[in-house]
């Protein structure tokens, strides 16, 4: 692979950000969303008040004059979507906004296995296009490509990996022009910026895409936010400022595949790390020098609401109740992280007024348990090296069905050696089934996990598959168990509600 | 129609329901307000749901006198 050449000259004003923002601004979605009794729209946008809460907790705020369109909203949208992409928040049945079954896979993994699930999620964020949607300090569009309102060629996702696996041929340790990288972009991506009905562009060999430079210029910020990368600028001129550079950070090598971390090594430094004080009234001190975004959001859950103080405090405290400590055990939350994460991390002994108020909560719980944050695989033909590979990974296996935390994914796929085709991520955003008469017919050819004993009990088949479902063929199942209400209920997520009569009279 | 595929097929968002035993389950699936929203059975003591509808699989176990509680591995 192509290194890009080093820049070794001299450099002005460096920056070194960190990933802790965009993580604030996420726990910030979360926040705005619990603020209120939020319900999405039928389209699946969240109202208004919910963009003004999540902007009063963003630190690279929009501008108040354009938020009054979900389609001029910039971060807003930009980390809502992100939030939506990592399941930070979910509608329920109702619409309702909650915490979602990711928020605490991703705000509890280390910090390396957290900034590969943030990669991810920022690949398949659709909701978003920096070429289209992303404003300047004034709120105005950059329209990189100038290609607005029409369809780009490419994908957001294909332009993401294009950027990021530029950054991957930076030098390790050395300063590259970001002119070097548009260069690179201009020349083996010609098409990421064009439209479906523009030619792609010629540029001369030694130059570089004005439009691919201006992305640039914009996209490095984006990717040191992410904790990508260190910025600076060549020298200042008399009349011009200086050139932009770029260098990868350690956690912008592990990124683009250059380095790899200890995960065990990173839990270890998180366990040994003492940043909390518990006091008999069951006030918890926090000394944030000492902890990471993972025990602020731990204590969030766990303490009463309350006015969160500003993130420059160094010692917060936060309070915790026998109501609040339930509300957050029977919301997603595993009294064993409670356990290892707070108590065994105190400075000093923990209070017995604590521990009882731990152990009362656990003993209101019962053996049955919910584990979130998972996907399934089901695996193809797997020759046998694969498949004790993953299991001496640790993986979850039942039959061909395997199932991997988010936060593992990487690891999963590493295992596993081979490509994985992406199923469908639930809830979808269109049906996955629709009623024709009394057909049931899938609109893909995979078979989605929604009601999936249901509809093999049903015996779907063909390609894309279907099933007659008639109430005489419903009937027939009473004898296994499914009562026509279980198969309407059952049914309702895959066809979004657009029940036959027969069946919506047993729901309504 | 079979249902493993040809290729690995990925899904994503799901949770886990796990049971201390299988006739835990077999009692949980006989009732057919929690039968509505189990997807798909794993083995026994082990069953894949809706994230979607968790809150209203929780009120449902409830209403029959189980409180679940929420794990960060799957257990059994």
């Amino acid at each position: 692979m192509t290194t890009l050449p080093a820049y070794s000259g001299p450099v002005d004003g460096i920056l070194r950000p960190t990933p802790d923002e965009v993580l604030r601004e996420l726990m910030g979605v979360i926040e705005a969303a619990l603020e209120k009794s939020i319900r999405l729209t039928k389209s699946g946008i969240p109202p208004k008040p919910l963009w003004a809460a999540i902007n009063d907790r963003l630190l690279w705020q929009d501008s108040k004059s354009i938020l009054y369109d979900w389609d001029e909203v910039d971060q807003v949208r930009f980390m809502y979507s992100l939030a939506v992409q990592l399941a930070l928040v979910q509608p329920d049945d109702e619409r309702l906004l909650t915490v979602g079954p990711g928020a605490e896979e991703f705000f509890l993994a280390t910090p390396t296995r957290r900034s590969e699930m943030l990669l991810r999620a920022y690949y398949e964020v659709v909701d978003w296009d920096e070429r289209c949607d992303a404003r300047n300090d004034h709120g105005h569009r950059h329209n990189f490509g100038q290609t607005f309102r029409r369809d780009f060629l490419r994908q957001p996702y294909d332009l993401r990996r294009a950027l990021v696996e530029a950054l991957g041929r930076c030098p390790d340790d050395a300063w590259v022009r970001a002119a070097d990288v548009a260069h690179h972009l201009t020349h083996s991506v010609p098409d990421l910026l064009i439209s479906e009905d523009d030619d792609v562009p010629m540029t001369p060999p030694d130059e570089a895409d004005p439009e691919v430079e201006r992305l640039l210029e914009y996209w490095v910020i984006l990717a040191a936010r992410f904790g990508w990368l260190d910025l600076a600028r060549t020298p200042v001129g008399l009349e011009t400022r200086g050139e932009r550079v770029l260098r990868l950070t350690p956690l912008g090598r592990v990124i683009t595949g250059r380095q790899t971390v200890s995960y065990a090594d990173e839990e270890a430094t998180r366990e040994r790390a003492k940043p909390f004080v518990i006091q008999p009234n069951n006030d918890i001190i926090f000394y944030r020098r000492d902890g990471d975004i993972s025990d602020e959001y731990l204590l969030r859950r766990i303490a009463v609401d309350q006015s969160y103080a500003h993130w420059n405090i160094a010692v917060v405290t936060y309070h915790i109740t026998p109501e609040s400590l339930r509300r957050a055990l029977e919301t997603g939350t595993d009294p064993e992280v409670v356990e290892q994460r707070i108590i065994q991390r105190s400075r000093t002994d923990v209070p017995s007024t604590f521990r009882n108020l731990l152990r009362d909560a656990r003993r209101q719980l019962g053996k049955i348990t919910l584990t979130q944050g998972l996907s399934a695989v089901e695996l193809g033909p797997v020759d046998a090296d694969a498949r004790a590979r993953i299991e001496a990974a640790g993986f979850r296996s039942f039959g061909s069905t395997v199932v991997v935390p988010w936060r593992r994914w990487g690891e999963f796929t590493a295992a596993l050696g081979e490509d994985v085709t992406e199923g469908f991520r639930y809830p979808s955003e269109e049906p996955l089934a629709k009623f024709a008469e009394t057909t049931l017919e899938l609109e893909w050819p995979v078979l989605p996990m929604i009601a999936r004993d249901l509809l093999v009990a049903l015996g779907v088949s063909g390609d894309p598959p279907s099933v007659e479902m008639s109430e005489k063929t419903v009937a027939t199942l009473a004898k296994t168990g499914w009562t026509p209400k279980a198969v309407a209920e059952a049914i309702a997520p895959l066809v979004d509600g657009e029940l036959p009569a027969w069946l919506r009279a047993e729901v309504d | 129609m079979s249902t493993e595929p040809d290729s690995h097929v990925a899904h994503h968002n799901l949770a886990v329901l796990s049971t201390e035993d299988a006739t835990i389950m077999d009692a949980l699936l006989s009732r057919s307000e929690i039968r509505a929203l189990v997807w798909k059975r794993l083995d026994g003591n082990h069953a894949l749901v809706d994230t979607e509808r968790i809150q209203l699989l929780i009120r449902r176990l409830k209403a029959i006198g189980h409180v679940p509680r929420f794990a960060d591995s799957i257990p059994y």
